[in-house]
């Protein structure tokens, strides 16, 4: 019996190690939040209605060049997250921090969108809108890309 | 003959045979089974193949492909600037163009035709060889339907164009702000064409009514004998529609080929397996058969051993039991149990003397070791047991030490073999010692004389009228008298003296003298006497006296046989002398006895070795003078001279001998008559003893009919003393005879009482003068001249023929023939002749009595 007993012992112990390393990878590889806090999050369709409605709307494909020349949003620039070191690099695109901002990238699992969103947030830009889901969810309902 | 040997046998092969046929059948139909599943595995391996090949890679791919292409033709600023004009003829013209572009910017898209369409679904242009006819695909309608935000989107559609599935990607002009759309309709098979090199293997597409064989890619082709394993799926569009089918083929043979290589080396296996079974149990089987055989053959031994009448043991070289029967205890009283093998020969020997079968001396240690030595060669000792059975024990050794021992209850063996001793040396009336006896204890007695200076003597006894009493109380009660006497005989001697029955009547007595010779003549008085005592047969007094003759060893001679004799002379004396005495043999006296004695035997063996002969004189009758018969008249030629019958008829006579030679002369004179002429009578000399035996009837019936002889011509001559000594008796049988027709004469007439009253009392047929008479008729007193001429009358006037005997002279017969006798014979006519001359005699006789007339 008390063999059995530790047996049940080192069984949970290892289940409980198993659950710990599984809800370490989940913070690891977590995906970037569909919100985040100081923007918008929309969905392909609300990108639509914005671009159809909004002139002075800025676009950013926060994907690399190469991601970007094989088909983006019609009127996005391309901007890398990792490029956005400066509030500059933004004003340049963007003409001011009360106008329209747009990011996307390849999706929750890209991440490079929340970060820029995250950066422009902070820059104090406030009408900024976060295509959280991306080019996937772009292409998956049927939406036409451009390229260069 | 079915053996249970030849019925295992086949019950083996039978068996073998079933489990071959099982089992091949059971590996034939796992292995198709396995077959059937591994095809099947096969197939729906093949299945998901092509599954993941088909929705996974290639077709999403392709539709992008297609997408892309179509994004690029759309975004080209001619295009985009002649559909915001709405310029359809324009657009037609520089199509070509956009064409030729989209059709070799992607080489993984087959174009067949691109559309350009207003934002309102109207076709401004076309090009390509394919183009939707809306009963396939109403193009305009869709895009015209569309409204609000899905007017933004690509549309991707898969139709059918006579029966071929056409994709058609419908992307927007002008990206977000649409000012019209352009169709381009590719081939969807393109988007497969890789698929038989991802597969490896033949795919082939149809349509989703299978009616028409849309492509096949791959140039494979399957053997002729190749085993094939297929799969098809429905393929559907984006719009979850069948499109076409797919199907694909590929060959297992070779997989399947090591289902064969399996199932071959299963089934060798599987022979191995059962022919190593097989074998197994054949063997097994056989070893059986030979188990039982040699059982049975043991089973044969043993009974044959457990009823032999002999006990049967085997030892070892250490002397202990190997087998033995059932018998060999048996015989020793011992259990079963004493006897089995292993138990050692010092062991059964001792139970043995414990049980008190064997006379173990005073030493039974001695005794045992005597008995349990090593036997090296073959030999046989008789063992008497103490309860009296003897037992034969033979031993044989066998090659390696061991022995075998035969032990045979001799018992009653022994006791025949005695028994056969006994009776060959004893009389088995009276269990007297015999005379092969008696004259071995003579030997011994006198081998023992010459130096033990011992006398004997031997008594030789005869009974007196011991063939009356046999005669006339019959054989039993003569042999009830003979135990008697026996008995009678053995009361009177000395346990060292031997009495003896040597034949018949004869006695002797082997006596032994310590003392004198006296004790002889005592003995013999006493037997006398005793003997002499009335016996009383079954209620019959019977009083018979004995004759005793005794000789003296050693000074009558040493021989056994030659006392005996000189015994038997003087008992020959003794009954000479007058009966009931005894005699001592003494050589002067018994001289003469012993000729007479000689004579005897000499006669007794005359007849076996045939010295007597018959002689006849003719008898002449007077009135014809011719011979009208012959008398038969015996002679004894001995081997030194002829002897008369004068000589020895009267000892004959004396010896009762008379009987058998008289019989010999009856058949013999019968036999020889029979040879002569018919009319000649043959005259026969009857004895009174002859006469008187039992059977004389029926001697001379025998007689006529063995030489077939008529009775007429047989006359039997008998003396007037016969007729007086007992008239009636002899009367009879004569009376008997003659009314068989035998002739009766009376001979010798004259020369006794010659009593007329006979010749009243019986018929005689002759009357024979006796010689005497006729031999004085030359003397001159005439005394016999008057007797012949008497008895000549007499026998006229009494009917019977008168025969004058002796007539040797011419005078002599002519005086018979004057005084009137019938009938005369003697010398004057002829001598008595052997038998070989009668032929002659008849001849010149007849010649001579014809002379004489």
């Amino acid at each position: 019996m008390a063999k059995a007993r530790l047996g049940f012992g080192a069984l949970r112990l290892a289940m409980a190690g198993v659950a710990l390393s599984f809800g370490l990878s989940q913070v690891l590889a977590q995906d970037a939040s569909m919100q985040i806090k100081g923007a918008k999050t929309v969905d392909s369709k609300g990108v639509i209605e914005l671009i159809s409605t909004t002139p002075d709307l800025a676009i950013i494909d926060n994907r690399t060049k190469a991601d970007f020349d094989s088909g983006h949003i019609e009127g996005a620039v391309n901007i890398v997250d990792s490029d956005m070191t400066a509030e500059s690099v933004l004003a340049g695109v963007v003409q001011s921090k009360a106008a329209p901002v747009l990011f996307y990238c390849n999706g929750v699992k890209c991440g490079r969108a929340a970060k820029a969103t995250a950066k422009a947030v902070g820059w104090g830009y406030s009408h900024v809108y976060y295509y959280a889901l991306g080019i996937p969810d772009w292409k998956a309902n049927q939406f036409p890309l451009v390229t260069p | 003959m079915m053996t249970s040997r030849h019925k295992l046998l086949w019950t083996v092969i039978a068996s073998y045979a079933i489990a071959l046929a099982v089992a091949t059948g059971c590996l034939l139909i796992v292995t198709s089974g396995y077959e059937v599943a591994v095809e099947n595995a096969e197939d729906l391996q093949l299945d998901g193949i092509l599954n993941r090949q088909v929705d996974d890679l290639a077709w999403h791919r392709y539709a992008e492909n297609v997408s892309d292409l179509a994004r690029d033709l759309s975004q080209e600023p001619k295009i985009k600037a002649l559909v915001a004009a709405g310029d359809p003829a324009a657009l037609q013209a520089a199509l070509p163009q956009t064409w030729h572009r989209g059709a070799v910017s992607s080489s993984d898209v087959e174009l067949l035709g691109v559309t350009v369409l207003r934002a309102d679904g109207t076709i401004l242009a076309r090009q390509g060889s394919v183009s939707p006819a809306p009963a396939d695909f109403d193009i305009q309608t869709i895009v015209s339907q569309r409204d609000g935000i899905d007017r933004l989107k690509i549309l991707t559609q898969v139709w059918l164009s006579q029966g071929r599935p056409i994709l058609t990607v419908i992307h927007p002009i002008g990206g977000l702000r649409p000012v019209g759309y352009i169709a381009l309709h590719t081939d969807p098979l393109r988007a497969l064409s890789t698929l038989d090199q991802q597969m490896g293997m033949v795919v082939s597409f149809r349509s989703v009514d299978h009616a028409t064989q849309l492509a096949s890619l791959g140039n494979w082709k399957p053997e002729k004998d190749a085993r094939l394993s297929t799969a098809a799926i429905t393929i559907l569009g984006p719009d979850k529609r069948p499109v076409m089918v797919a199907s694909v083929a590929r060959d297992v043979s070779a997989r399947m080929s090591t289902m064969h290589e399996i199932r071959l080396w299963s089934f060798t296996g599987l022979i191995g397996i059962l022919t190593a079974v097989a074998l197994a149990t054949t063997a097994l089987a056989l070893m059986l058969t030979r188990r039982i055989a040699f059982e049975e053959a043991n089973e044969r031994c043993k009974t044959a051993m457990n009823n032999m009448s002999q006990g049967l043991c085997m030892f070892d070289a250490q002397q202990r039991v190997v087998v033995c029967n059932e018998r060999y205890p048996a015989m020793y009283g011992l259990s079963p149990e004493m006897t089995k093998p292993g138990t050692t020969l010092r062991d059964i020997v001792g139970h043995r003397i414990a049980s008190g079968v064997y006379h173990a001396g005073s030493n039974p240690e001695n005794y045992l070791n005597e008995r349990v030595a090593p036997i090296t060669q073959g030999s046989t000792q008789v063992h008497e047991l103490t309860d009296g059975r003897v037992i034969s024990i033979t031993r044989k050794p066998m090659p390696g030490g061991g022995w075998v021992t035969t032990h045979d209850d001799i018992t009653e063996i022994r006791r025949i073999e005695s028994r056969i001793v006994h009776m060959a040396h004893h009389d088995a009336l009276t269990d007297l010692p015999n005379r092969t006896l008696l004259s071995e204890r003579l030997q011994q007695a006198l081998g023992g004389t010459g130096h033990g200076h011992q006398s004997w003597a031997v008594h030789m006894l005869d009974l007196d009228r011991f063939k009356e009493v046999n005669d006339t109380l019959g054989h039993p009660v003569g042999d009830a008298l003979l135990k008697k006497v026996a008995e009678r005989l053995g009361c009177c001697v000395k346990e060292t003296d031997t009495v003896a029955r040597l034949g018949g009547d004869e006695f002797a007595i082997l006596q032994s003298l310590p003392n004198s010779i006296v004790e002889a003549e005592q003995l013999a008085k006493r037997v006398l006497e005793l003997l002499s005592q009335p016996f009383d047969l079954d209620g019959h007094p019977v009083t018979v006296g004995t004759s005793i003759g005794i000789a003296l060893a050693p000074q009558d001679g040493t021989d056994p046989d030659q006392l005996l004799k000189k015994a038997d002379l003087a008992l020959y004396r003794a009954k000479s002398v007058g009966r009931g005495t005894f005699q001592i043999f003494e050589a002067a006296l018994d001289e003469r006895m012993q000729a007479r004695y000689n004579l005897e035997r000499a006669l007794r063996d005359a007849l076996v070795k045939d010295e007597l002969e018959l002689y006849y004189q003719p008898l002449i009758n007077l009135e014809y003078d011719e011979i009208c018969g012959f008398e038969a008249l015996l002679r004894w030629n001995r081997p030194e001279g002829q002897m008369a019958p004068l000589d020895f008829i009267p000892l004959a006579e004396e010896t009762g001998l008379i009987v058998p030679i008289g019989d010999w002369v009856l058949r013999q004179a019968c036999a020889e008559a029979k040879t002569w002429p018919s009319h000649i009578k043959v005259a026969v000399n009857v004895s009174p003893a002859q006469f008187k035996s039992r059977g004389f009837v029926q001697t001379v019936l025998h007689a006529l009919a063995a030489s077939g002889l008529p009775a007429q011509r047989l006359e039997l001559e008998v003396t007037e003393s016969l007729v007086l000594e007992d008239s009636t008796g002899a009367f009879t049988t004569l009376k008997q005879l003659h009314d068989l027709g035998v002739r009766i004469s009376l001979d010798d007439f004259g020369t006794g009482y010659s009593s007329l009253t006979n010749l009243r009392k019986f018929p005689f047929d002759k009357i024979k003068i006796d010689r005497s008479f006729v031999m004085d008729l030359a003397v001159a007193n005439g005394d016999a001249l008057a007797i012949v001429r008497a008895v000549a009358t007499l026998g006229a006037s009494l009917g019977m023929s008168t025969t004058a005997e002796g007539v040797e002279t011419k005078e002599q017969l002519d005086q018979v023939r004057a005084e009137g006798c019938t009938e005369m014979q003697g010398y004057y006519i002829s001598p008595p002749r052997p038998a070989r001359e009668i032929g002659h005699l008849i001849r010149t006789m007849t010649d001579k009595a014809a002379n004489v007339a």
